[in-house]
């Protein structure tokens, strides 16, 4: 059950990466099918990859997009350089054909890089700004209009054991 | 009313900082009557721009211009210090400890330690406690006066309960600057979380919206925001004579000075005295015992997390009001000399996402994320032994976007304080699981928010840069006021003695100027 809905927001990461490309050169999905298929885009990887660094099926796939394109806006040449070497190690295959322990196993391989920890603190730092995930984790975010939780709970606890004062 | 001073009025005390030491002095310089310019190098903030969003007051409040850190501090942020009006005290979480008398007689209460220059303060601690009531006053610390103490949070009540299990005794909310009740114009504490946020409320204790505007009200005080000091002014016969600064066009500006204060917050203190070199001063100012940069020290930390059997959800609450006091002693069966207090830390979830393990990433680490609302957590803060090898030093060739040599922040953990955190993290996890926790996390790499030492004062000059007042031994009309001056950290958090000690060197100052000593 889990690998199909990995599957499935792979696939919709796919998707919204693919668009996400075309929009910014300026193609429309009708040109784009007479175009070759020249293989994984740079963005669907990496968000591709971002989505296994911190995988939640519950979380908007188009965060991980939303990460792997920070990453291409701040850095690019880190990207390609950790695409480069990720290339290498899975020699020759597609990475969006790759099943999760064959992507798994070749992101360990380059986890002590600079790319990868760019690539981790940029996907932690784009899902966790979201107030989706926030919720998801059970973080409150922004009290002052609520009045903070002087009087929504700050001290309820219902499974310390009972004892002292 | 603010006042507007001229570059050239050479009667002014320029103060640089804000902060918790800079805006200290500049109050109390002011209500004596004495001119000052500040300045500070941050922008000033008004209370709407204090908003419940982490990474959003990283930005607005942080010091972010280039730092290298060597060994334990990260590098590009070895330190987590402020760059706006009011300095560290807007990301304060205005916990406010004394220092004690063990702490204050180091070298003679624990012996010298290899490789370590422990020293004495030259001020005692009944020296300070008249400046410490003074401050506690000022502040409103909780549990002082007889001010009541906050209320414990959820996150306090596991620590609590779990360190009476492992026979700890001395535990409450601690001393704060955040009102429990409403006082001195500003409300009660509401249980946000994002203390280290600036208090959008207005509970906490932050010098941009108490001493600032009552110094500000004396007719006494040029507040200039967004102007970097960058080189202490000395003449032929070694006397302070101006500060230069670029204002925020990038303008180059002299004020002339009777008196230069430098509240820098450490590393900033540091640089600019070792950057004002002369023929005179061919190390840099004050330096001629080779003190400056030399001994500093960030506390001995690990931040601590348990996995706790149910739900915590740390962020709702003060971020850090709750104390165990028991280890605050000095006691060499434990293997290691000085202290340490365990402080209640209720942190966010981007955080914890960034940090709970070093490097973490995959299906597990991301489950485990998602266990944010039951994690409990609690600092250790614990004397960090003077090393003269971690040292703030200029970056030979980098320069920052002032032209300025980039500082370069050395630390190395000391044996003691190796053996003090294996012992900490230990007694730590014993609370937790004590209480069921299944997993416990330990945080050591982040960039420092207690920064003492690298100025520090002392009776000779050979060994110390300042006297006891925080006057240099060799420039009188130099001061330094911040925690720079600490000869020793202690295991308090720094912000009330360098609150004091500025409340006891303007006294000294008004004297001096006063009996036109200086």
């Amino acid at each position: 059950m889990i690998t199909i809905t990995r599957r499935m927001a792979l696939a919709t990461i796919a998707q919204l990466a693919a668009a996400a490309s075309l929009a910014a050169c300026g193609m429309s999905s009708e040109e784009e099918a007479l175009a070759p298929d020249l293989g994984d885009t740079d963005l669907e990887t990496l968000a591709s990859i971002a989505y296994d660094i911190m995988p939640y099926e519950a979380v908007r796939p188009e965060l991980y997009v939303r990460a792997a394109e920070a990453i291409l806006a701040n850095d690019r040449a880190l990207a390609e350089k950790g695409l480069a070497r990720l290339r290498e190690v899975i020699g020759g295959k597609r990475w969006m054909a790759l099943d999760e322990a064959e992507q798994v196993a070749a992101l360990e391989s380059v986890q002590g890089s600079d790319f990868f920890a760019y690539m981790r603190s940029t996907t932690i730092n784009t899902l966790f700004v979201d107030p989706a995930v926030w919720a998801m984790v059970g973080y409150g975010g922004s009290a002052v209009e609520h009045g903070g939780y002087i009087n929504r709970g700050f001290d309820e606890i219902d499974w310390l054991p009972a004892g002292g004062e | 009313m603010p006042a507007s001073f001229a570059l050239d009025d050479g009667s002014v005390v320029v103060i640089i900082g804000s902060g918790a030491g800079g805006g200290t002095l500049s109050r109390e310089l002011t209500a004596k009557g004495i001119k000052v310019v500040c300045l500070e190098a941050g922008p000033r903030l008004d209370i709407s721009d204090i908003v419940n969003d982490t990474g959003e007051m990283f930005a607005k409040l942080t010091w972010l211009d280039e730092r290298v850190g060597v060994g334990l501090p990260p590098d590009g942020q070895p330190t987590w210090t402020c760059k706006t009006v009011g300095g560290t005290t807007a990301h304060w979480t205005a916990n406010c400890p004394r220092l004690r008398t063990f702490e204050l007689t180091a070298l003679s209460t624990y012996g010298q330690l290899p490789d370590c220059s422990l020293a004495d303060w030259p001020v005692s601690l009944s020296e300070l406690e008249p400046w410490y009531d003074k401050a506690e006053r000022h502040l409103g610390v909780t549990g002082t006066n007889g001010l009541p103490r906050l209320p414990g949070s959820a996150n306090f009540k596991v620590m609590e309960a779990g360190a009476r299990n492992i026979g700890y005794t001395d535990i409450d909310t601690y001393n704060m600057a955040i009102n429990a009740v409403q006082r001195d114009g500003r409300p009660a504490c509401q249980q946000m979380g994002f203390c280290s946020s600036g208090c959008a409320i207005n509970a906490k204790w932050m010098g941009l919206f108490q001493d600032i505007p009552v110094a500000e009200a004396t007719d006494y005080f040029d507040l200039r925001p967004e102007c970097m000091a960058i080189e202490i002014v000395t003449d032929a016969d070694g006397k302070a004579t101006g500060v230069k600064y670029l204002d925020r066009d990038g303008t180059l500006h002299e004020q002339k000075a009777r008196i230069v204060c430098v509240a820098g917050n450490v590393v900033e203190t540091a640089r600019i005295l070792l950057n004002s070199k002369t023929e005179r001063f061919p190390d840099g100012l004050a330096n001629r015992s080779d003190q400056v940069g030399r001994n500093y020290m960030r506390h001995v930390m690990t931040q601590i997390f348990g996995l706790m059997p149910g739900v915590v959800n740390m962020f709702k609450g003060t971020q850090t009001a709750g104390v165990i006091r028991d280890e605050v002693k000095h006691d060499p069966a434990r293997g290691f000399s000085g202290g340490f207090q365990f402080h209640l830390l209720g942190l966010d979830a981007n955080y914890i996402a960034n940090n709970l393990v070093a490097g973490g990433w995959g299906r597990d680490y991301a489950a485990l994320v998602e266990k944010y609302d039951r994690l409990a957590g609690v600092i250790v803060t614990g004397e960090d032994p003077p090393q003269a090898s971690n040292r703030i030093t200029l970056d030979p060739v980098r320069r920052d976007r002032y032209g300025l040599p980039v500082p370069v922040v050395t630390y190395r953990n000391h044996p003691n304080t190796e053996a003090m955190l294996a012992y900490a993290e230990r007694r730590g996890r014993q609370m937790y699981e004590s209480l069921g926790a299944t997993q416990v996390f330990t945080i050591q790499k982040f960039g420092a928010t207690h920064n003492m030492g690298v100025a520090r004062m002392g009776d000779d000059p050979k060994t110390s840069v300042t006297n006891r007042w925080g006057q240099t031994h060799e420039i009188p009309n130099l001061f330094v006021s911040d925690g720079s001056l600490f000869p020793t950290s202690g295991c308090a958090n720094p912000t009330l003695t360098i609150i004091s000690l500025m409340m006891r060197q303007a006294d000294y100052l008004g004297q001096q100027m006063e009996s036109g000593a200086i």
